[in-house]
């Protein structure tokens, strides 16, 4: 992991930071490399035409851009560049390392699955273009994106097979209900609510076992009634298909050096999804999440610092480091040394606590903005939670920090949060993990009680 | 006898008000939380309803709202929460979400015996 940035909006060959993202580059370049890569590309695919195995298996898929395209309009030989280097972000994320992809033309990419069968195949590009469009519009319409599986070939010819993404998942969803009348009940609304939901679920499966993934979770601003930040979450599938999330994916890893790449991908990470979406006019806060591991040692807190020393200086606004697994009782003068290295590269520094932690004196003057801190998920143990929170809370008043309380799974825990004082609020009733961050949006008690009474 | 369902986490509060009604001659039955108080709701179902906001287990707003469900009319005063702080803001949170009446804490008896009164006579009328 170098800890730079691959957008366009890191600092320019002089070394100068660049106050507003970057032009795209030149098309003479683009033409040569485009040609090596056609040519390359007739290779492979004259390589992979000969095994009818993959054909038959459906491994071979094709996705076009065109939908985006027609929604860019005019914009399009402007932003081309951009979303074929965001597509081929989008690509690294999701494919394994054993599959092969081609860029076939202006608009139009093949993928070549090593392994998963033809249904997966499809709903993983499916998922790769619906992503994209969710990176540039910060929507999708699933009836609207299609993806294509060879079937077989003609005059040396891949021939395709297309399907929206809708209708493959309404496919996958009839053919796994057991409940036709409830199927025959479902209003059209209804059914592509659904099929947006398992997209995401189905492929959550997906995820390799033991790699950190990366999702979002919404931060909700209590006070404005805005959601204006998205945190960071690393996600882990275990060999036994239970998912762990947050900072307790990092409890995981025994190695501080591990721990320190795993940090400074996510900042890297977190950045380029940012920029994108700011050049897509997105306006909205990322918090990173930071550990005492990468922080402490002066070797790995430098390789940290490199790696922020890239963010563009405009992005810097929109950045929260949040410091996890710090120890109680990290001396004032310490805090303040590390608060004030990161603090040229971000707007915000939470630290994560403990809710039993009575006392925040030490933190005092350190410049940290505030705490945040993990409320337990058990219903039968809410009135101590609720308790817990009250003295939090005072606490931190006490030392002039703001609060943030993380993984609030009921309204009664929201209610309770907001009465203690907590300004910001996380949890699934404000919103469930997702892959792309979103705009700040516009949130209030009312969502809160309707997302809770969704499924 | 009218009867009122206090849904309260605090004993305190749940005793004050059991006195206070049972003086004003009545029926009073009682619930720790929006769990409990729903299930005494449905074996029970009484002309008014006092609910606290911030509950363990189950909320205010999530009570309200399956009181509702179970009678649409019933008579419910929402009272807040009993949070540091925010009281407002929850309540109104509350009455949007179906409460005919909210009383922020800490409140004056009388008030509250006026809106208990209150809704008595609205009910009897309807």
């Amino acid at each position: 992991m170098s800890g730079t940035f691959s957008g366009g909006a890191h600092r320019g060959p002089s070394g100068k930071t660049e106050g507003e993202p970057p032009a795209d580059r030149s098309v003479a370049s683009e033409v040569s490399v485009t040609r090596e890569s056609v040519r390359d590309l007739e290779k492979r695919l004259k390589d992979l035409l000969s095994q009818p195995r993959l054909l038959g298996a459906g491994r071979i898929n094709m996705f076009n851009l065109d939908t985006l395209r027609d929604r860019l309009g005019e914009r399009w030989p402007t932003m081309r560049e951009r979303v074929h280097a965001a597509t081929e972000k989008v690509l690294s994320r999701h494919l394994s390392p054993r599959d092969i992809h081609f860029r076939t033309s202006d608009d139009e990419y093949i993928i070549v699955f090593a392994v998963v069968e033809k249904q997966m195949a499809n709903l993983l590009c499916g998922k790769i273009v619906e992503d994209l469009h969710r990176l540039f519009f910060g929507d999708e319409d699933l009836n609207v994106l299609r993806v294509s599986t060879a079937v077989g070939t003609f005059e040396g010819k891949l021939i395709y097979k297309t399907s929206s993404l809708g209708d493959i998942l309404r496919g996958i969803h009839d053919s796994t209900s057991s409940n036709t009348d409830e199927r025959e009940s479902a209003t059209p609304e209804a059914s592509a609510a659904s099929s947006v939901s398992d997209l995401r679920v189905i492929f959550r499966d997906y995820h390799e076992v033991d790699r950190v993934n990366s999702m979002y979770r919404p931060v909700w601003d209590v006070e404005r009634q805005v959601i204006t930040t998205y945190m960071y979450t690393p996600v882990r599938r275990s060999p036994g298909g239970s998912m762990t999330e947050g900072p307790a994916v990092f409890e995981l890893i025994n190695s501080s050096e591990r721990l320190t790449k795993i940090n400074v991908a996510a900042l890297v990470e977190a950045v380029e999804t940012l920029d994108e979406l700011y050049r897509n006019k997105f306006r909205l806060m990322i918090s990173i999440p930071v550990c005492f591991e990468t922080l402490a040692p002066r070797k790995a807190r430098l390789e940290y610092l490199v790696a922020c020393g890239n963010i563009p200086d405009y992005l810097r606004g929109f950045i929260v480091f949040e410091l996890l697994r710090f120890p109680t009782g990290v001396p004032n003068g310490r805090m303040t040394d590390l608060i004030n290295e990161l603090r040229p590269f971000c707007r915000w520094t939470f630290l994560r606590c403990d809710l039993t932690q009575p006392r925040f004196s030490n933190l005092v003057g350190t410049g940290l903005t505030g705490v945040s801190v993990v409320v337990p998920d058990d219903r039968e143990a809410e009135a101590r939670t609720m308790e817990g929170m009250n003295t939090f809370v005072a606490a931190a008043e006490r030392a002039g920090l703001r609060t943030c309380a993380v993984g609030v799974a009921s309204t009664s825990l929201a209610l309770a949060a907001r009465g203690a004082g907590f300004t910001f609020i996380a949890g699934d009733p404000v919103g469930r993990i997702d892959d792309i961050p979103q705009h700040m949006l516009r949130f209030n008690w009312l969502d809160l009680f309707r997302n809770s009474q969704r499924p | 006898m009218a009867t009122v369902l206090i849904i309260d986490d605090e004993a305190m509060v749940r005793s004050l008000l059991r006195q206070v009604l049972r003086r004003e001659g009545l029926d009073v039955i009682e619930a720790r939380d929006g769990v409990e108080g729903l299930e005494m709701f449905r074996s029970r179902p009484s002309d008014v309803v006092i609910c606290d906001l911030i509950m363990p287990r189950a909320d205010g707003i999530e009570t309200i709202a399956g009181i509702r469900r179970l009678a649409p009319t019933v008579k419910i005063i929402a009272i807040s929460g009993g949070g540091r702080k925010h009281a407002v803001e929850i309540l109104k949170v509350a009455s949007d979400m179906g409460a005919d009446h909210v009383l922020g804490k800490p409140f004056n008896i009388d008030q509250l015996l006026n809106l208990v009164k209150l809704c008595l006579r609205t009910a009897s009328a309807s």
